[in-house]
C-alpha cells in the first residue's frame, strides 16, 4: 500500500512539473506566442498617476505627467533632452519687452471626442490653469489670454519671465476642450478625460493599472503602439523581476544599480538622462538648530564627499553639482562660481571652531528613496569628521509635516523643477510672507538672496546669469545647503522596443515607441 | 504508562516533574541549545565584532560576495552583512521578547481581573476582547501603526496590543478553572486577601498554559516583526533588523541572493527553536495532550 | 429553517461587535498626528483653503460628533473617500476583494487537500518515518517567513527557470506561487491539527470496539475515525482562512497582486486613514461571516452540536 501511494505521488508531481514547464511565459521581442507582431506595451511604475485632468481644484502631481503628457498636447513640447519644440502651436513669437507671447495654432486638430480644437480651448486652459493650485508655480506671471482669431492667441504676462515656454509645455499646459468642459464640468472631465494627444484614456483601476489606447486620428499620425497599460507596481525590486520574466515591457525609473546589471543582456536594454531635479542637503539655520552656527555649516560643507555618494547611490552615473541648479537650467551660471571641494581636514578645523559639542545631528529624508541611501552615506561621512549624525527616514506624510515645520537639523530634498529654469533654486529663499516652504524655515540672508532671483526673472538672456552667480555664491559662502548630485531618470525595457527614451521630467512619449 | 512515571517520581515537586519531562523532550532540547547559541552569539557580538564594524560603509566595495574578510559578503553600502545580521538579531529577538512581555503582563491583568472579579466586569471586558478578536492580529497591528507612525517602539506596542486579547482569554479561562478549586476556598477561609490568593495560589498553578501560549506566540511575533520590517513598517533604517535587512537588499537579491539567505535562515532557526521549546513546554505541563 | 434563523441571529450579533470595532478604531486613528486637511491639500495650500476643508470634513467638531457622523454615513454604506486619490473606499475594496479571496481560497484548498491526509496518515502510522517527516515539514512551514520564501521562489521559478509569471493576476499560472506560499501556514496547521485530533479519536472506545468486532484498520479509520476527527480541523480551517486574509498583505506585496492586502499596506504607509478604517471593518465582517459558516458546517458534521440551543 505504501509503495503504491509513493508511486502515485511521484506521478502527480511529474505531471505538475510537465504542466509547469509547458507554460513557460514571457514572449520576447516584438512577437507574441503566435508570432504576430505585438502592438501593446505594459509599463511598470511605482509612482501612481491619480489625476488625468490637470485643471481641477485637486491639481496634479509629477507622476500624473505620465498620463497627462500622452493624453493631452501642449502648445509647445518639452523633448526628452530638455529642448522646446512646436506642439499644438505651429510657431510662436515673443514681443521685445517679453510681455506678450503670440501662438499660431495648428488647424484641423480634433479632440478624442471629435470636437475641433481652436483658440477658445487655449484661452480656457490658460485662464483656468492660472487660477488653479499650480497656476502660480507653472504659469508664472500669467496675466491674460486673448483670442486674436480662431487660430491665433496672445498671452500677456505681468512681468517678463524667461522660462514661460517651459510652463506652456508643462503638465498644466495640456490643452483641454472648452466645449466638453461646459458639458460635463470638473467632475465629468476627471472621470472621462479628453485631449488631443496620441493616446486616449480608457480606464484606471486605483492601485492596479491605467489603460491608454492609441488615437488613430492623431494629427502627427497614427501611433505604432496600439495599447499602453501602465501597471502600478509599488515594489521596485518586483518591477525588474517582472521585466526579466516578460511580465512588463518597460520599467519606469529603476535604480541605476540594477540597470547596470542589465549590461550585456541581449534581451533587455536601458538608458538614462539627467532629470530636472537636484538632490541637495539643506541645513536648518533657524531655532536652536546647530546649523545656526556658520562654522558648523562649513564643517558639513567641507566634510561631504560627493563622489562617494554618487558611487553609492548611482554607481557614479550622476552629475555632481556645485550649486543648487542643474546645468540644463535656463540661466545656469557658468563663470565665477565659487565651489567647495571635499576636505576633511578643513572640515575638522571648522568643527573645532564651532560651538558643536556632540549633540545628535538629525538628517531628515523620505524612506524608501535613493536619497535615503545618500543620507546613510552622508551619515557615516559626517561621523568620520566627528559629527554624531542620525538619519530620520520617514513616510511621505510625516516628511512633509516635518519639512514644513522646519523640524530637522538637515534635510535631503529632491527639488524638481518643471520649469527647467534657474529660478527653481529660489524656492527656499522666497521671502513672500506666508509662503509655505519658508514660513518656518527662513534663512537669515534670504532678504539679500531673494531679490537677486527676482531680478534674474525680469531680465532676459545673458543678463540673467550675473544675478544667479551672485545668489549662488552667497549661498555657498554661507553654506546654507550642500548640493549633492543631479537627479537621474532611468528606463529599462525590452530590447525589442525602439524609440524608448528617458525623459528629463520622468514621463515618456509613447508616440515615439514601436516594436521592431 | 503515565501512571508508572508519576509514581516513580512521586517524591518530586510539580516543577521538578515539569523540568524533567521537558528535559526528556529531544526536540525541545535542540530548540533550547539552538536558541541559546544564537542569543550568545548576538549578545557577545560586541566582543568579537565591534559596533563600528557594522556601520562602517565602504561603497567602493559594495555587493561583494562572501569572502574571508566578509564571511557573508557586503550589502549595497559596502557594510559587512555578518555584522548586520548579528546586531540585527538584537532587535528581532529582544523586540519579540519585549512584545510578548507587554502582551503577557497586560493580558494577565485584564484576563485575571475578568476571571477573578467576575460579574459585570467580566462581561464588559470579555465583550471588548471579543470585538478585538474579530480583527486578524496582523491587521490590528497595522491599523495601530497607522495611527502611531513607524518605528521600533511603536511596532512593539502595536504588536503587543494585537496579542493582548488572546492572552487575556487564556488567563481568564485558567483563573476561572482555578477559582473554583478547593484549595482556593481553603485559603480564603484562612483569611487570605485576594492579592495573596492570586500570587500564592492561582498564579503558580495557572501559569502553565499561559507560558506555553506565550512561547508559541513568541515565534509568530518574531516573524511578524520581520514581516513588518520587510513591508517597510517596522524598524527605521539604518538600524538593522532581520526583516529590514532582507527588505534593504531586495533590489540586489536577484544577483546577490546570499544577501537574503543568511537573515532568512536566522529568522527561521530562531522561530523553529522557539516553537520546539513551546511544544516541549506544552507537553511538559500537560502530559495528557502529548501524542 | 432553524439554520436560517440561527444565521440571522448570528449576523445580528455581529452588529454590536462591528460598532465596537469602529469605535475603538476611530479613537485610535484620531491619535494620528498631523492635519488631514493639510495632507489632502498638500504643502502648497493656503490657510483659508485648509480652514475651509476642515469645516467641510467636520474636523472642527469634537471627536465624538465626528464619530457619530462617520457611523451615520457608514449605515448608508458611505465609508468616505481615500485621502490620497479620492476614490470611494467601499467601491475600491469590493473591486479588489475577489483577487484576494481567489488566492486565499486556492491556498486554503490545497492546504486542506494535502494537509488533512498527511495529518491522518501521520496519526495512523504514528512514529513512522512519514510521521516524523510531516511533523518536521509542518514545523518548518510554521517558521519560514512568507516574504522570504516568496522572494526566493520568485527568483528561482520566475527569473531563473522561467516556469511561471512573477507578478500580477491573470491565468492560473499567476496563482501558483502566491497560493503555495500563502497556504504554507495553513498546511502546517492542517497537518498538526488533523494529526492531534485523529490521535485523540483513535484512543476512543468505539474505535477499539470496531476493531474488536473485526473491522480492518483502514475501515475503522475511514468509516469511524475520520469524520469524528474533522470537527476541530474545520474550526482550524476557519481560523486559517481568516489568517490567509491577513497573510495576503505579504504575498500581494511580493507578487504585486491588486488585492486588499496590497491596498491596505499602501494605505498604512501613506496614512490614508479612511481606507485603513474601512478595510479593517470590512475584513472584520468577512471574518465574522467565515466563523458563522464554520459553525454551520461543524453542526452539519457533528450531530451533537445543537445550534438551536
Amino acid at each position: 500500500m505504501q509503495g503504491r501511494e509513493i508511486k502515485q505521488i511521484l506521478a502527480l508531481l511529474l505531471v505538475a512539473v510537465l504542466m509547469l514547464s509547458g507554460c513557460s511565459s514571457g514572449s520576447r521581442h516584438g512577437t507574441d506566442e503566435n508570432g504576430n507582431v505585438r502592438s501593446a506595451v505594459i509599463l511598470a511604475t511605482s509612482g501612481e498617476p491619480y489625476h488625468f485632468y490637470a485643471l481641477s481644484e485637486q491639481g496634479c502631481a509629477g507622476d500624473d505627467n505620465l498620463v497627462l503628457s500622452n493624453v493631452y498636447d501642449c502648445l509647445t513640447f518639452l523633448e526628452a533632452d530638455g529642448s522646446i519644440s512646436p506642439g499644438l502651436a505651429e510657431s510662436w513669437s515673443v514681443s521685445e519687452d517679453g510681455l506678450c507671447y503670440t501662438f499660431n495654432l495648428r488647424k484641423g486638430v480634433k479632440f478624442h471626442n471629435g470636437y475641433d480644437f481652436s483658440a477658445r480651448d487655449v484661452k480656457f486652459t490658460f485662464d483656468k490653469g492660472a487660477t488653479g493650485p499650480l497656476g502660480s508655480a507653472l504659469f508664472v506671471n500669467f496675466k491674460s489670454c486673448e483670442i486674436v482669431d480662431d487660430y491665433t492667441v496672445n498671452i500677456y504676462l505681468k512681468a517678463p519671465y524667461a522660462g514661460f515656454l517651459y510652463g506652456v509645455a508643462s503638465r498644466l499646459g495640456g490643452i483641454c476642450s472648452k466645449a466638453y468642459y461646459d458639458e460635463v464640468g470638473d467632475a465629468g472631465y476627471l472621470k472621462a478625460p479628453v485631449g488631443t494627444g496620441p493616446y486616449k484614456f480608457v480606464e484606471a483601476r486605483s492601485g492596479e493599472k491605467i489603460v491608454l489606447k492609441a488615437n488613430a486620428d492623431y494629427w502627427r499620425g497614427k501611433p505604432s503602439i496600439q495599447e499602453v497599460t501602465i501597471q502600478i507596481v509599488p515594489d521596485v525590486s518586483t518591477q525588474l523581476i517582472g521585466l526579466e520574466c516578460g511580465d512588463y515591457d518597460v520599467v519606469r525609473n529603476p535604480s541605476i544599480d540594477s540597470c547596470v546589471r542589465l549590461n550585456g543582456n541581449s534581451e533587455l536594454a536601458w538608458n538614462y538622462t539627467d532629470s530636472t531635479g537636484r538632490i541637495t542637503l539643506y541645513l536648518a539655520t533657524w531655532g536652536a538648530h546647530i546649523g545656526s552656527d556658520k562654522n558648523f555649516r562649513k564643517a558639513v560643507q567641507y566634510g561631504i564627499n560627493k563622489d562617494e555618494i554618487n558611487v553609492g547611490t548611482n554607481s557614479g552615473y550622476a552629475t555632481i553639482l556645485d550649486i543648487d541648479m542643474c546645468p540644463m537650467y535656463e540661466g545656469y551660471p557658468t563663470e565665477g562660481i565659487e565651489t567647495v571641494a571635499f576636505n576633511p581636514k578643513r572640515a575638522r578645523e571648522y568643527l573645532a571652531a564651532s560651538s558643536y559639542n556632540g549633540q545628535v545631528f538629525k538628517i531628515l529624508c523620505q524612506s524608501g528613496t535613493t536619497f535615503e541611501i545618500a543620507a546613510k552615506i552622508l551619515q557615516s561621512q559626517l561621523m568620520d569628521i566627528g559629527i554624531t549624525a542620525e538619519v530620520i527616514a520617514v513616510d511621505n506624510t510625516t516628511y512633509t509635516e516635518m519639512e514644513l515645520s522646519g523640524n530637522f537639523d538637515a534635510v535631503i530634498r529632491e527639488q524638481l523643477s518643471s520649469m527647467v529654469d534657474a529660478d527653481g533654486a529660489s524656492t527656499y529663499f522666497n521671502t513672500t510672507p506666508g509662503f509655505a516652504y519658508t514660513r518656518n524655515c527662513m534663512y537669515p540672508l534670504a532678504n539679500e538672496i531673494y531679490p537677486l532671483f527676482e531680478r534674474g526673472r525680469e531680465v532676459q538672456g545673458e543678463e540673467r546669469t550675473p544675478y544667479y552667480t551672485k545668489a549662488c555664491n552667497i549661498i555657498t559662502e554661507e553654506a546654507y545647503l550642500v548640493p549633492l548630485y543631479n537627479g537621474i531618470i532611468t528606463v529599462a525595457y525590452n530590447a525589442g522596443l525602439q524609440g524608448v527614451q528617458a525623459h528629463c521630467l520622468g514621463t515618456y512619449n509613447f508616440f515615439y515607441w514601436s516594436w521592431k | 504508562m503515565e501512571n508508572q512515571k508519576t509514581q516513580c517520581f512521586a517524591e518530586r515537586s510539580t516543577w521538578q516533574l515539569i523540568a524533567f519531562r521537558f528535559s526528556k523532550n529531544r526536540l525541545a532540547m535542540v530548540g533550547v541549545i539552538v536558541l541559546g547559541l544564537m542569543i550568545m552569539a548576538i549578545l557577545l557580538a560586541p566582543l568579537y565584532m565591534p559596533y563600528d564594524e557594522m556601520i562602517r560603509q565602504d561603497v567602493f566595495n559594495k555587493l561583494h560576495p562572501p569572502s574571508a574578510q566578509h564571511p557573508l559578503g557586503t550589502d549595497e553600502l559596502g557594510r559587512d552583512l555578518l555584522a548586520r545580521v548579528l546586531y540585527g538579531g538584537r532587535i528581532s529577538l529582544f523586540g519579540g521578547m519585549a512584545t510578548i512581555t507587554i502582551a503577557f503582563v497586560a493580558g494577565c491583568i485584564i484576563g485575571g481581573t475578568a476571571g477573578f472579579v467576575g460579574g459585570k466586569v467580566d462581561t464588559v471586558l470579555m465583550r471588548i476582547i471579543d470585538m478585538l478578536m474579530a480583527i486578524p492580529p496582523v491587521l490590528m497591528a497595522m491599523a495601530i501603526l497607522t495611527a502611531l507612525g513607524n518605528g521600533l517602539v511603536n511596532l512593539i506596542i502595536s504588536l503587543a496590543i494585537s496579542q493582548i486579547p488572546r492572552f487575556a482569554r487564556v488567563v481568564r479561562s485558567s483563573v476561572l478553572t482555578l477559582r473554583g478549586m478547593e484549595y482556593v476556598d481553603a485559603a480564603r477561609c484562612y483569611g487570605c486577601n485576594s492579592l495573596k490568593i492570586i500570587i500564592r495560589h492561582i498564579l503558580p498553578n495557572g501559569i502553565g498554559p499561559i507560558v506555553v501560549a506565550a512561547t508559541l506566540t513568541l515565534g509568530q511575533i518574531i516573524l511578524s516583526i520581520s514581516s513588518m520590517g520587510f513591508l517597510g513598517l517596522g524598524v527605521a533604517p539604518p538600524t538593522p533588523e532581520w526583516g529590514t535587512i532582507i527588505s534593504e537588499n531586495k533590489l540586489n537579491l536577484r544577483y546577490c541572493p546570499y544577501l537574503g539567505i543568511a537573515p532568512g535562515i536566522c529568522i527561521c532557526l530562531v522561530v523553529m527553536a522557539v516553537n520546539f521549546i513551546g511544544d516541549g513546554l506544552r507537553d511538559a505541563f500537560d502530559p495528557k495532550t502529548k501524542n | 429553517m432553524y439554520l436560517i434563523k440561527y444565521s440571522l441571529k448570528r449576523l445580528l450579533m455581529l452588529i454590536p461587535v462591528i460598532l465596537g470595532i469602529t469605535l475603538i478604531l476611530y479613537f485610535v486613528m484620531s491619535l494620528a498626528p498631523g492635519n488631514p486637511a493639510v495632507q489632502i491639500l498638500g504643502a502648497n495650500a493656503s490657510d483659508e483653503q485648509i480652514a475651509a476643508l476642515e469645516i467641510e470634513m467636520g474636523l472642527d467638531q469634537p471627536i465624538i460628533v465626528q464619530y457619530i457622523h462617520y457611523i451615520m454615513r457608514a449605515v448608508r454604506l458611505d465609508f468616505g473617500t481615500s485621502w490620497i486619490n479620492g476614490s470611494d473606499v467601499l467601491a475600491t475594496f469590493l473591486a479588489k476583494l475577489p483577487n484576494t479571496l481567489m488566492v486565499a481560497l486556492v491556498a486554503t484548498l490545497w492546504a486542506i487537500g494535502l494537509g488533512i491526509p498527511m495529518g491522518i496518515y501521520s496519526a495512523v502510522r504514528q512514529y513512522s518515518l512519514l510521521d516524523y517527516g510531516s511533523m518536521v515539514v509542518a514545523m518548518l512551514l510554521f517558521s519560514l517567513p512568507a516574504f522570504w520564501l516568496g522572494i526566493l521562489s520568485q527568483i528561482l521559478f520566475c527569473v531563473v527557470l522561467r516556469w511561471l509569471p512573477a507578478t500580477g493576476i491573470g491565468g492560473w499560472q499567476h496563482l501558483v506561487l502566491p497560493a503555495l506560499i500563502l497556504g504554507a501556514n495553513t498546511l502546517a496547521a492542517m497537518i498538526r491539527m488533523s494529526r492531534t485530533s485523529m490521535l485523540d479519536v483513535l484512543k476512543q472506545d468505539y474505535i477499539r470496539t470496531a476493531r474488536a468486532k473485526g473491522a480492518s484498520k483502514s475501515r475503522a479509520v475511514l468509516k469511524h475515525a475520520v469524520g469524528n476527527s474533522l470537527i476541530p480541523v474545520i474550526t482550524q480551517i476557519g481560523i486559517s482562512f481568516a489568517g490567509c486574509i491577513g497573510g495576503a498583505v505579504v504575498t500581494e506585496t511580493v507578487f504585486t497582486i491588486p488585492g486588499i492586502g496590497a491596498m491596505l499596506i499602501n494605505a498604512v504607509k501613506a496614512r490614508d486613514i479612511p481606507v485603513v478604517m474601512g478595510s479593517v471593518i470590512f475584513i472584520a465582517i468577512i471574518v465574522g461571516v467565515i466563523n458563522l459558516i464554520v459553525d454551520l458546517i461543524c453542526a452539519k458534521v457533528d450531530p451533537r452540536i445543537d445550534l438551536a440551543a
